[in-house]
C-alpha cells in the first residue's frame, strides 16, 4: 500500500498554500500610498495622493488642505462647520463631510481594522 | 492507481488554491453616494450582477423618499404641503408613513412627530433660544398626537401642529434602500443615511459588518466601540450632534414632547439595533427620551438591542450584545 500523499503531491499542496498565503499578504500590504478622494454631490471631483507637499483646493466653498501627509477641511462657508471639526484625516477610511455644501473628503479604502460604517 | 492518486492530489491542490483565492480576494464593491435629509447618503453592494445600477437606484430611492414625502423644508413634498396648507391629499404611501409613525409614537409619550413648533421655538440649529415657561406651554399645545387626523385620502393638522419626521426618516430610508437592493437581487449590502445604518449579507469572507459607534465626547470620525453585525438596522441618538450651550447647560436637538424641553437625563447617546430601519431610528430617539429603565423595557418589547452611553462614559448594554460588541476606547467603562 502506497502512501496516500506522496512527496510530489505534498510539494504541489505546499505550493498552493504558499500561493494562498502570498495573496493574503498582498492584500494586507496594499495599504501603501493612500489616495484622497474629494466628491461634490456624490461625484468624484478630484483625487490626489495623501503623501506629498502642501496642497490646497477649494470645492464649492470648502477649502481642503494637504499638509504633513494629512488632509483636512481648513475652512468652509457652512454654518455648522462639522467638516472643519472632523479634524485631520490620515488613515484609510477617514472622512470629513460638509453636508450643506455636499462635499466629502475621504481617504480611499478601508484599513484592516477600521469599521465598514459609523453610527451616530 | 498511481495516476488516480495524482489526480486526487491535483484536485485537492486546485480546491485549496481556489479556496485561498476566494478567501483572500474581497468581493468587488459597488458604491453610490448622494445627499438627502440633511445628511450624506451612501450605498454599497458587495459582488453580484448589475450592482452599480442597484446601488445608484437605492440612493435615488432615498432622495425621492425625502423630496416627495418626508422633507419639511423641500417645497412640494407631502410634509411641506401638509404643514403649509394644514391638510394634504395623500397617496397610500404617505398615509402609511404617517400611520406607522403615529402607531410607534403611542409607545412613548415623550415622542411626537408634531414637534415642529418646539423645534422652531428653541431654534437649536439657528444658535438656540431658551424660551419662557409660557412660550413652552403654548408650543406644547401643538405637539399632541390628537392634532393630526387621517382619513382615507387626507391628512389634516389642527391647533398649529407642525410635522417633522426627522426622528425616523433616516432609518426609514435605510429600510427602503435595503428592500430595493434585495429586490434587485443583491445578497450583500450596506446603506447609510447620516448616522443610520442598514446591513445585510456580508462584506466578504463571510464576516459580519463592523459598525463603529461614535464617541459622543470626540470628533465626528472617532468611535469608542465597534459592533460586528449583519441583517439588521442600527441608529443612534445623542446630545452631541446638534445642540447649543447657555449658562453651561447643554440643550440638544431631541425634545421631550411631555415637557417641551430638550432631553436632559444624563445620557450622551443611545444606539439601537433592530430588524427594521424605521423601528431602530424611532427607538434610538424614544429610548433617549425615556431614559435607561423605561427605555430598555421599550426596546425589549420590540426585541431590539440597546447600547447606552452615560455622561460619565459608562456604557450599558442589552444582554447578549457582549459577543458582537468590542470596546476600542479604554476611557469608557462597560458596566
Amino acid at each position: 500500500m502506497k502512501k496516500l500523499i506522496t512527496s510530489k503531491d505534498f510539494i504541489i499542496i505546499a505550493a498552493a498554500l504558499m500561493l494562498g498565503a502570498a495573496l493574503f499578504l498582498a492584500r494586507g500590504f496594499s495599504s501603501q500610498g493612500e489616495t484622497v478622494v474629494v466628491k461634490y454631490n456624490g461625484e468624484v471631483e478630484k483625487t490626489f495622493p495623501l503623501n506629498g507637499e502642501y496642497y490646497e483646493i477649494t470645492v464649492n466653498s470648502v477649502v481642503i488642505r494637504r499638509e504633513n501627509n494629512e488632509v483636512y477641511v481648513a475652512d468652509s462657508d457652512c454654518e455648522d462647520k462639522t467638516c472643519v471639526r472632523s479634524g485631520k484625516l490620515s488613515k484609510k477610511g477617514d472622512a470629513a463631510f460638509c453636508v450643506p455644501n455636499r462635499v466629502s473628503v475621504e481617504i480611499e479604502g478601508k484599513g484592516a481594522n477600521s469599521p465598514d460604517a459609523m453610527t451616530w | 492507481m498511481k495516476n488516480r492518486k495524482k489526480i486526487i492530489a491535483a484536485v485537492l491542490a486546485a480546491v485549496i488554491v481556489i479556496a485561498a483565492v476566494i478567501w483572500c480576494v474581497p468581493p468587488k464593491t459597488h458604491s453610490a453616494e448622494g445627499y438627502a435629509m440633511g445628511s450624506a447618503v451612501s450605498v454599497t453592494v458587495y459582488g453580484g450582477k448589475n450592482s452599480d445600477e442597484a446601488a445608484a437606484a437605492a440612493v435615488e430611492k432615498i432622495k425621492e423618499l425625502d423630496s416627495v414625502y418626508l422633507s419639511h423644508t423641500e417645497e412640494g413634498s407631502f410634509t411641506y404641503r401638509l404643514n403649509a396648507g394644514r391638510e394634504v391629499e395623500a397617496d397610500s404611501e404617505y398615509l402609511k408613513i404617517i400611520k406607522d409613525c403615529l402607531l410607534l409614537s403611542e409607545d412613548c409619550a415623550g415622542f411626537s412627530i408634531l414637534c415642529g413648533a418646539l423645534e422652531n421655538l428653541w431654534n437649536i440649529e439657528g444658535g438656540g433660544y431658551v424660551p419662557s415657561d409660557s412660550e413652552i406651554e403654548e408650543a406644547l399645545l401643538t405637539v399632541d398626537g390628537s392634532n393630526i387626523e387621517i382619513d382615507k385620502t387626507r391628512v389634516t393638522l389642527k391647533n398649529g401642529a407642525i410635522v417633522t419626521l426627522g426622528a425616523l426618516g433616516k432609518g426609514m430610508a435605510c429600510q427602503q434602500a435595503v428592500n430595493l437592493l434585495k429586490e434587485s437581487g443583491a445578497k450583500n449590502g450596506l446603506c447609510t443615511v447620516g448616522g443610520s445604518v442598514g446591513v445585510f449579507g456580508s462584506p466578504g469572507r463571510g464576516k459580519d459588518f463592523k459598525i463603529g459607534i461614535r464617541n459622543p465626547f470626540g470628533e465626528a470620525n472617532e468611535y469608542f466601540a465597534t459592533l460586528s453585525l449583519s441583517d439588521c438596522f442600527i441608529s443612534t441618538s445623542g446630545n452631541y450632534e446638534k445642540y447649543f450651550e447657555k449658562d453651561s447647560v447643554r440643550y440638544c436637538h431631541i425634545f421631550d414632547a411631555e415637557t417641551g424641553s430638550p432631553v436632559q437625563n444624563g445620557l450622551s447617546s443611545v444606539t439601537v439595533i433592530a430588524d427594521n430601519g424605521t423601528l431602530s431610528d424611532f427607538l434610538s430617539t424614544a429610548v433617549y427620551i425615556l431614559g435607561e429603565g423605561r427605555g430598555i423595557a421599550l426596546a425589549e418589547k420590540y426585541n431590539a438591542r440597546v447600547i447606552i452611553v452615560r455622561d460619565d462614559k459608562s456604557v450599558l448594554m442589552s444582554e447578549g450584545l457582549e459577543d458582537c460588541f468590542e470596546l476600542t476606547d479604554e476611557s469608557f467603562t462597560v458596566l
